[in-house]
């Protein structure tokens, strides 16, 4: 994978693309994050991908997933966006939308360049490809969260978003939404309801039995479809317990590099 | 629960462990440094009737010698009786000593079967040490020959005053706090185990949550 580096371009009509100057911050900033070239991480989400692809229902396929946490800073963001852009890596046609629309989006590191997003859409008048960004990942779109943050709960209840993942549906291979964190508001818990499949991101040591088993519960009486559990930033020492040679991640460049020189 | 998961929550919080047997080992290691050093002196007498020997009619016979066996087991209480304490503590009187701490600091020793025994004294004052030794001694012994009617007892070696105090067995001490500190550790640790419920592998989920785990994604920093 030759380019990593996720940024978002938008595509904003009557405007000649979006402005570019603060790509090369955003680039030095989410290196660290998205540094697929880490053969281990790659093949984590890999098989994160193979596992969503065979988990189908029998009367419909699984299209729109919610990746979200029981608490805040569990790695939500980043797993969406990895997952995603793993995904458009073999060939699938993938939409990330931010659905955290509590945050307005020019707070966040990701949307520093775009105008319009799913808040702005959702309780105005604009069009849906007004707000569906192009990125530098080939088959990746991204939809931003959007600047209207006045009230979350009304949109994520609204039939218009029900309408919008309907009308996307045909357009992808999958759809990830990242949200809010359960715990902190029911944001999370709406949009849920209305996805095929929600994934709940957990890192190991931050968070408690009981707390994941009132998440669990209250994601049954939404109605929601809990597939399953990603664990995010396992240590070294835990990860080898589930894979244990990890020296099996033969380094192909390496490889190659030492032999040509011999 | 399992001893791996004990094991492992253990490895986990060996920070933990690294604190308390700090500890531990630096609060052995205070009192030892900062107790008063101890000196004992220690007086030797002898059991037997020499009233016989001394007169230099007779030998002694082993009867003789059982008797005054014996009489050093039935009467070896004495030295912590009233009568024994108090004429010690009147003439050790520049010292202040008390009932409790007098019964304290001395003791009487005796091997089985042997008509030797001893008499010692403890304390911080190596002079004082040596002084009650002896009182306690004369004492005892005046007390002895008066219920025996006899010169049954008698002092070998009279106390002297100690040059070097008792040994502190530093090391000891110190490396007692340090295993009682880790033990501590290892009861908090196992406590914390067992009442907290904070997921950290598949196994808590799968087990606890009953949902499958559908990825498992490593720490960046993983080469």
């Amino acid at each position: 994978m030759q380019n990593n580096i996720f940024t978002p371009v938008s595509p904003v009509r009557g405007k000649a693309g979006a402005s570019r100057g603060m790509e090369d911050m955003m680039q030095k900033k989410t290196f660290e994050v998205y540094n697929n070239s880490n053969r281990a991480v790659r093949d984590a989400y890999s098989m994160l991908i193979a596992n969503l692809r065979v988990c189908c229902n029998e009367e419909k396929e699984l299209k729109t997933f919610l990746i979200t946490s029981s608490n805040p800073r569990e790695g939500k963001t980043s797993v969406s966006i990895s997952l995603a852009a793993a995904a458009a890596d073999l060939g699938l046609k993938i939409l990330l939308i931010d659905s955290d629309v509590r945050k307005p989006g020019v707070a966040k590191r990701l949307n520093k360049d775009i105008q319009y997003g799913l808040s702005d859409y959702l309780s105005g008048d604009l069009g849906v490809s007004s707000i569906v960004c192009e990125t530098n990942v080939e088959n990746l779109d991204y939809i931003s969260c959007g600047n209207d943050y006045r009230n979350p709960i009304g949109i994520l209840s609204s039939q218009k978003f029900e309408k919008l993942l309907v009308d996307l549906r045909p357009s992808y291979d999958m759809i990830f939404l990242d949200s809010s964190a359960l715990s902190s508001v029911v944001d999370g818990y709406l949009i849920a309801s209305k996805a095929d499949a929600t994934l709940l991101v957990v890192k190991p040591g931050e968070v408690s039995l009981t707390n994941l088993k009132r998440v669990k519960e209250q994601l049954e009486k939404f109605n929601a479809n809990f597939l399953g559990v990603v664990l995010n930033e396992v240590k070294r020492r835990d990860y080898k317990t589930y894979y244990g040679a990890y020296q099996y991640f033969f380094d192909t460049d390496k490889f190659i590099h030492n032999k040509k020189k011999s | 629960m399992s001893i791996q998961l004990l094991i492992d929550s253990i490895l986990r919080k060996w920070w933990l462990i690294l604190i308390l047997v700090l500890l531990g080992g630096g609060a052995g290691a205070l009192k030892v440094y900062t107790a008063d050093p101890v000196y004992k002196s220690t007086v030797t007498l002898y059991m037997m009737n020499i009233d016989k020997v001394m007169n230099g009619e007779e030998e002694l016979n082993a009867n003789d010698i059982a008797l005054s066996r014996e009489l050093l087991a039935q009467f070896a209480d004495v030295i912590h009786s009233r009568s024994v304490h108090s004429k010690v503590l009147s003439d050790m009187k520049k010292y202040k000593l008390t009932d409790k701490e007098l019964t304290k600091t001395t003791e009487l020793k005796s091997s089985i079967d042997s008509n030797i025994f001893t008499i010692t004294a403890t304390s911080s004052d190596p002079v004082m040490a040596a002084d009650v030794a002896n009182a306690m001694a004369e004492t005892f012994s005046s007390m002895i020959k008066k219920l025996s009617n006899g010169n049954n007892v008698g002092i070998l070696d009279h106390a002297i005053v100690a040059k070097k105090p008792e040994p502190r067995n530093a090391l000891a001490i110190t490396l007692l706090g340090a295993v009682a500190g880790s033990v501590l550790a290892i009861c908090i640790i196992y406590l914390i185990q067992f009442f907290g419920s904070t997921v950290y592998s598949e196994k808590d989920i799968v087990e606890g949550l009953n949902v499958q785990v559908v990825g498992i994604i490593p720490k960046y920093n993983i080469r």
